[in-house]
């Protein structure tokens, strides 16, 4: 009984997320579609100007295809950092907008989630066919059978970054200027994920370090095994690392989360 | 023209101050913006860093000269920073909640009002930053930077900014055409991107995108170029005419939009 509340809640929220997207179509459109392939182009333009003035046909090892391969991924609004998301999650308790949640039978944490999740569903659905055939127009190496689990691990990783924004958000609830916390988090999580450049062009020992964190499962590990570049061996160890990042930051966010719901209650909200 | 523009330095001056008052209220947010920057500075090294223990010459830059590249874009950015940004973030949601309405009102430029009210004045501490690293990457040029050329940063420096602002300014002021244009804002962040990394590692229809269209290009390669490279005679005069050029056609743009919102009302 308990679960098919929450699954119904849940689904509810999905499908909050999803309608909220379309309803603004210009915007829409860019943001799911429009941005994400010039991001992909911007890179693109990059790495083959890159590759093109240094003299030789490969960086680290990789031609090319394998690079524009690994960049394909940022089509897909999997790994990248929601800004305007997060920003929404702290206006609210900031303002005390959150305390029209806290009065509902639902939380504040699966209400946020469940819109995000339904505004990723949404996005892969409209972005998935173009990154194949990007991948099959550019002959770029891409292995479409191990799409699947590379979205099993982009989905995993939304939700551990989810945990860890929620985190920062609940923060607000002890801090006036919470924002400044967020871009710090999400400058360290822009280059521990392996959205600026593959992680494995860094030098050893920095690059094992890096890719062993679980934040690597966000770009990295993905793009670079649907590319080619890595492995099943490695990129199953970053599961390992997701459960237990998302394990050390889930606890985290309930943590602050409950100990800043006492303060907020406590000063009269 | 003159009592103009000492009528914008003049509000500005008092913008400074408020805006500094009201920063210092909360020093943790101070340092954490300043750290946030230096972490973005640190992210650009460890990209470029990293590139160069793969290859010896990007384009015909060293290591050296890269450094210089990286100087030009910190310092031009930690200005944008304390000027412009945060009005520019928060732009569209003016727009939205109607703000611009009571600016059109008072008796000071509606553009300065949106664009440059609010300042930031813990990125000074990032300019700082910026500025030692732009003079230390200079003086580690293999040929050595000559005094004689220091001057030139008086212009490349300006001039960059003033692209930076035109440029975002342009993107901005499609808020007014709009009822949602935060992704505009985001697609301009898209395009700085290129203009994040120097403009000769591009081929040459992305060069003429990013050098004459929207001259992202032109916020740190050109000014680099101008620095670095003495025998290029061309940079110095196409940076100055870009960036007075578009700050006219900014301008102007902003202009015709603030007509256009106000008769649609």
């Amino acid at each position: 009984m308990l679960s098919a509340s929450f699954l119904k809640r849940n689904l509810a929220c999905i499908k909050l997320g999803i309608l909220s997207r379309i309803s603004y179509p210009i915007d829409f459109l860019m943001g799911i579609a429009l941005l994400p392939l010039c991001q992909f182009a911007v890179e693109a333009a990059f790495w083959t100007g890159l590759i093109g003035v240094s003299g030789s046909s490969s960086l680290g090892g990789f031609s090319l295809a394998y690079y524009l391969g690994y960049f394909l991924w940022q089509v897909l609004p999997l790994g990248g950092i929601n800004w305007r998301f997060e920003r929404a999650m702290i206006a609210e308790i900031n303002s005390g907008a959150v305390n029209a949640l806290l009065l509902r039978p639902s939380s504040f944490y699966e209400y946020h989630l469940g819109q995000l999740l339904g505004q990723k569903i949404i996005s892969i659905l409209i972005m998935a066919p173009f990154m194949i055939v990007i991948a099959w127009a550019w002959d770029l190496p891409f292995h479409i059978e191990r799409l699947p689990l590379a979205l099993l691990m982009g989905f995993s990783y939304v939700i551990l970054l989810f945990a860890l924004h929620f985190a920062v958000a609940s923060m607000a609830f002890f801090l006036d200027h919470v924002y400044s916390l967020n871009n710090t988090k999400n400058m360290i999580i822009w280059f521990l994920s392996g959205e600026l450049l593959p992680l494995d062009l860094l030098p050893s020992p920095l690059r094992e370090w890096v890719i062993a964190l679980p934040f690597s499962s966000g770009v990295y590990l993905p793009a670079a095994y649907l590319s080619g570049r890595i492995e099943l061996g490695l990129f199953l160890q970053g599961f390992v690392s997701l459960a237990i990042g998302g394990l050390f930051f889930g606890l985290l966010a309930r943590w602050i989360w409950k100990k800043g719901l006492r303060s907020y209650s406590g000063t009269g909200a | 023209m003159l009592a103009s523009l000492k009528k914008i330095c003049r509000v500005e001056w008092a913008l400074f101050k408020l805006s500094a008052i009201a920063d210092l209220q909360v020093p943790f947010n101070i340092a954490l913006q300043f750290v946030n920057d230096i972490l973005w500075y640190l992210m650009q090294v460890v990209l470029f860093e990293t590139l160069y223990l793969h290859v010896s010459s990007l384009g015909g830059w060293g290591v050296e000269e890269m450094r210089v590249f990286l100087g030009m874009l910190f310092l031009v950015d930690a200005i944008q920073m304390i000027l412009f940004s945060q009005n520019f973030d928060q732009f569209s949601e003016k727009v939205a909640r109607r703000d611009l309405d009571l600016l059109l009102l008072r008796p000071a430029s509606s553009q300065q009002l949106m664009t440059a009210q609010k300042l930031q004045c813990s990125f000074l501490l990032n300019a700082l930053c910026a500025f030692i690293w732009l003079i230390w990457s200079l003086s580690a040029l293999p040929g050595g930077f000559p005094y004689a050329r220091a001057p030139l940063l008086l212009l490349v420096i300006p001039a960059g900014v003033s692209i930076f602002y035109s440029t975002r300014l342009l993107f901005c002021t499609m808020a007014l055409w709009m009822t949602r244009a935060e992704h505009f804002h985001e697609f301009y962040f898209t395009f700085f991107k290129i203009g994040q990394r120097p403009d000769l590692l591009y081929g040459p229809s992305v060069r003429y995108l990013i050098l004459m269209v929207i001259p992202v290009g032109m916020i740190a390669s050109v000014p680099t170029r101008v620095l670095v490279d003495p025998t290029d005679q061309f940079a110095l005069p196409f940076l100055l005419f870009v960036s007075a050029a578009f700050l006219y056609i900014a301008n102007r743009f902003w202009h015709w939009s603030v007509k256009r919102y106000m008769t649609i009302g």
